[in-house]
């Protein structure tokens, strides 16, 4: 083996290690994703998967709108979206729940934007073939079913809210999330608004230590497991519950009304708070007669300070639209459009965006 | 350069699995250095308090795979035995293209599989036999789910019989003829031969077999994530939803922002490639030794 | 026990390799069956106990009698005809995962004997018989495969005889051995003739010579060709005064 080879081939498996160390993220991460140049701009955004098929249509269109502008959008979850936002390398990312303020310090790229997006509600869906009527059920009692105290559908406290409905002699299974989600930090946030025992045990939390049940990935695990398993009972995205047909509650609202989920019950939940903020965003169990009480939104996560002005103001413009003229885009998909005095709210959060240094973005 | 090539590709391999480490020891040495043992020995796995232990999903994966195996190891034999001795070549390779093409499906079908069919037949016809059997406490006590331990079991053996069989049907085809001929001049039938002279001077590479389809269900992710009922929790029974090393990196990872987790998902990554590597190598070693002897006495005898 | 083949073809898929061979071996004899490489010698052999069915694309026409009964006939076992037709093969093939006690009554152990004093006691006799007892008592109870190659020889020819056969078919039993445990097994074989009807392939003219009464030459006319019978005849005779120029031809090394 002649000295040239020995280096040559050294230099290979050098380079082959190299390229090993970049893949497993050892190099330092690519600066913002949003690189303006002379013909296009491509902006890439990731997170919540609530989110994805109104960001599809919607970018969808605005790109139509706007030749040389592309937005590619990555459905990975609420808690990638975060992480992936905090790296930088993403333009910007969506959740189900706000950023908190330690996952803001820990945001690089400068001070964080919060933007309400879109609204949404879950359903509570349950796998009872021999019942036809839709079923009432109170956060208290629903507590203590997430809490495996109550673990027949035939116990009295569940009989006692549906009068003349013959419940069967069979077992609860709690279906819920297996992965972190938003979904599931709203859900826990009614329960713990509901009852103080859920409230003082297993909390609300993006990832919940269940005291019973079995988890699914993503709002189709769960569907799926909640349609597989006969007594089932698991919380979904409103949208699943509808287009699934499965037999879902009527919740009793802090009005101690029982309320069928639907566009037009959640949105009156909503109504009944206008200004939202990342430190204050918890929608569930509002007062009104109406409202439905599992409800949230999602957010859109952005640096204040854009990596150029010409990329700012795309952002801001893009955004500006995604939460005005385009929320007739969600209410066609199953989500609630925004309510105005969250639009406005929405609106200037977004004109705080400045370029780099904190120069201003105007036209 | 003929000659240094073997040991050069062993050094690149060497560095790229030290580059895994060295990357996946980095993302786990905050959990390590928060938790200490507790990392290992730990049955509470609540993220959101900041408790993290690992043993529940080990002890996961040491129950499924040991069950998957219980499954596996006389089927994947009787197979193994049918195809080498009891088809007619012609069927046997197509047998041995379909065992092949069972071996390729995707992971995510054979999960789709285990809830669409598997599920109801586990919670309709299985679970009632086992009451029915074993009584409705202990290791077949609570509700019948259908998902859970023993359905992911039932899929990771469904999903590593194919390696079982195929490895066994080579390591016993192995076997010099002239031994089965031996057995059956002495009036044994086929059955005998197979089982008491082919099998035994295989066995090294069957248990070969066994170890690698073992390590096979260790590593399998999607399918068991499907179908295991995510519980970070001991099963209790065989009915119980439980978790296993793989289940909990795939349901967790992509949204584990709370302090630690990703790094403790991590540590359950490193746990697991340890784990793995030592089986594979083992299993891998085993089948060669089993196949090279062959290979010296059909040399010896030809001499 | 007298052995009759009658107008045996045998065929591997699609190639003739014996073709209308038909003898007779009377009973308590030692019949050498010799023939240049390629004559069906071994497959011959092989039909007499009904293993070259064991052959994958294997095919046989015409009849093999045992004492005048057919072994071919649909009722018969070939498991039970091979425990009366035992057989020893070229290279030496004790069982690898048993004991050299094990080996020897292993025939038993396949015919559903089970009882320990009984295998024990058979292994006894038949090791005995062979020499081994004798000759390593210290080690019958250890894997077979540490014997000599004679050893684990005579150690398959007593395997054959535990079963209590009336044919012994042997392979060119002693083509991997030395000639000391030629000899041994020549010795041996010499001694089994005034139990068991013996067939013996062989390579070996000397050894034919040696141990035979009669001899069987095989040979194809041509290269790939099938195996016909030359001639059959008392040794002596054969090997004195050749019938047929072939078998002249082959036995002064000017054929095969």
């Amino acid at each position: 083996m002649s000295r040239t080879k020995v280096l040559a081939s050294s230099a290979g498996s050098l380079l082959c290690v190299g390229a090993l160390l970049v893949t497993f993220g050892l190099s330092s991460p690519a600066a913002g994703a949003a690189r303006p140049s002379s013909a296009s701009l491509a902006i890439t955004g990731a997170g919540s998967t609530f989110d994805a098929p109104f960001f599809t249509k919607a970018f969808y269109e605005y790109g139509n709108a706007h030749p040389g502008l592309r937005v590619d959008y990555a459905a990975i979850g609420s808690g990638g979206g975060i992480q992936q936002f905090q790296q930088g390398t993403v333009a910007f990312g969506a959740t189900d729940v706000p950023m908190s303020s330690s996952e803001v310090a820990h945001t690089s790229g400068g001070p964080t934007l919060q933007v309400p997006v879109d609204l949404g509600g879950e359903a509570v869906a349950y796998n009872l073939a021999g019942v036809k009527v839709r079923l009432k059920m109170s956060g208290t009692i629903l507590g203590d079913i997430f809490l495996g105290k109550i673990r027949q559908w035939n116990d009295p406290r569940i009989a006692g809210l549906n009068p003349g409905v013959r419940l069967p002699d069979e077992a609860i299974t709690v279906v819920h999330r297996s992965d972190g989600s938003g979904t599931t930090y709203i859900f826990a946030s009614y329960l713990a608004d509901t009852s103080s025992a859920w409230a003082r045990g297993p909390g609300v939390s993006k990832s919940i230590a269940w005291p019973t049940g079995v988890g699914g990935q993503g709002n189709a695990g769960v569907a799926g497991l909640v349609h597989e398993i006969p007594g089932a009972i698991g919380y979904v995205e409103l949208a699943y519950a509808v287009e699934d047909h499965f037999s879902f509650f009527s919740l009793q609202n802090r009005a101690g009304n029982f309320i069928t989920p639907s566009l037009a019950t959640v949105a009156a939940d909503a109504a009944h708070k206008s200004k939202v903020s990342a430190t204050n965003f918890g929608i569930v169990d509002e007062p009104g007669a109406n409202s439905y009480p599992i409800a949230g939104y999602s957010w859109l996560l952005l640096h204040q300070r854009a990596t150029s002005v010409k990329s700012g103001q795309a952002l801001q413009a893009l955004f500006v639209w995604l939460t005005g003229q385009a929320q007739s885009i969600a209410g066609s998909l199953n989500y609630v459009p925004l309510p105005s005095g969250v639009r406005a709210e929405a609106h200037a959060v977004l004109a705080e965006m400045t370029g780099p240094g904190g120069v201003a973005l105007a036209d | 350069m003929l000659r240094a090539s073997p040991r050069l590709a062993v050094m690149v391999f060497g560095a790229l699995l030290l580059a895994i480490v060295i990357s996946l020891g980095t993302g786990a040495a905050p959990a390590i250095g928060h938790f200490g043992t507790g990392l290992l020995t730990g049955t509470v796995w609540d993220p959101q308090a900041v408790r993290l232990g690992a043993l529940t999903f080990l002890v996961g994966t040491i129950e499924t795979t040991a069950l998957a195996m219980v499954v596996v190891v006389p089927i994947g034999l009787g197979c193994a035995l049918f195809l080498v001795g009891f088809v007619r070549p012609r069927l046997r390779s197509m047998l041995s293209t379909a065992i092949e093409l069972m071996a390729g499906v995707p992971s995510v079908v054979y999960g789709l599989w285990g809830l669409q069919v598997g599920a109801p037949f586990v919670r309709t016809i299985l679970e009632p036999a086992l009451h029915a059997a074993l009584g409705s406490t202990g290791i077949a006590g609570g509700p019948d789910l259908g998902i859970g331990l023993l359905l992911g079991s039932l899929v990771l053996s469904m999903m590593v019989l194919p390696t079982m069989v195929a490895v066994t049907r080579d390591v016993l085809a192995a076997v010099p003829d002239d031994r089965v001929e031996g057995a059956l001049a002495l009036g044994a039938t086929r059955w005998q031969a197979l089982t008491r002279v082919a099998l035994p001077a295989a066995r090294t590479g069957v248990l070969g077999a066994a170890t690698l389809a073992m390590g096979r269900a260790i590593g399998e992710t999607v399918a068991i994530t499907m179908v295991i009922g995510n519980n970070p929790a001991f099963a209790h029974s065989l009915f119980a939803p439980a978790d296993t090393m793989t289940s909990v990196i795939a349901s967790e990872f992509t949204a584990a922002t709370e302090p630690f987790h990703a790094s403790a998902l991590v540590f359950i990554g490193v746990l697991l490639m340890l784990v793995s590597v030592i089986v594979n190598a083992g299993a891998r070693l085993l089948v060669r030794a089993t196949l090279r002897g062959s290979l010296v006495r059909q040399r010896v005898a030809a001499s | 026990m007298e052995i009759e083949v009658r107008q045996v073809s045998a065929w591997f898929d699609d190639q003739l390799v014996l073709e209308d061979v038909s003898f007779t071996v009377p009973s308590l004899s030692v019949t050498a069956l010799i023939g240049p490489s390629g004559s069906g010698k071994s497959t011959l052999l092989r039909v007499i106990n009904r293993m070259h069915e064991e052959t994958r694309g294997s095919r046989l026409e015409g009849q093999v009698l045992l004492d005048g009964e057919e072994i071919y006939a649909p009722r018969v076992d070939p498991a039970t005809l091979r425990r009366s037709a035992g057989m020893v093969f070229q290279a030496p093939n004790p069982f690898p995962n048993m004991t050299i006690l094990e080996n020897a009554s292993s025939g038993l152990a396949f015919n559903g004997v089970r009882k320990r004093s009984v295998l024990e006691h058979a292994a006894e006799r038949v090791l005995r018989l062979v020499g081994l007892w004798e000759e390593i008592p210290d080690r019958l109870r250890r894997p077979a495969v540490g014997l000599s190659g004679g050893q684990q020889q005579r150690l398959c020819i007593a395997r054959a005889i535990a079963v209590e056969p009336d044919v012994l078919l042997m392979d060119e039993p002693c083509s991997a051995l030395d000639p000391i445990s030629t000899l041994a097994i020549e010795a041996l074989l010499k001694e089994l003739s005034a139990t068991y009807t013996i067939i013996v392939v062989t390579h070996d003219l000397q050894q034919a010579a040696r141990v035979s009464d009669s001899t069987v030459f095989l040979s194809n006319n041509r290269a790939g060709g099938p195996g016909r019978v030359i001639e059959v005849s008392p040794t002596v005779k054969l090997f004195t005064e050749p019938k047929d120029a072939r078998t002249e031809a082959y036995l002064t090394g000017r054929l095969g």
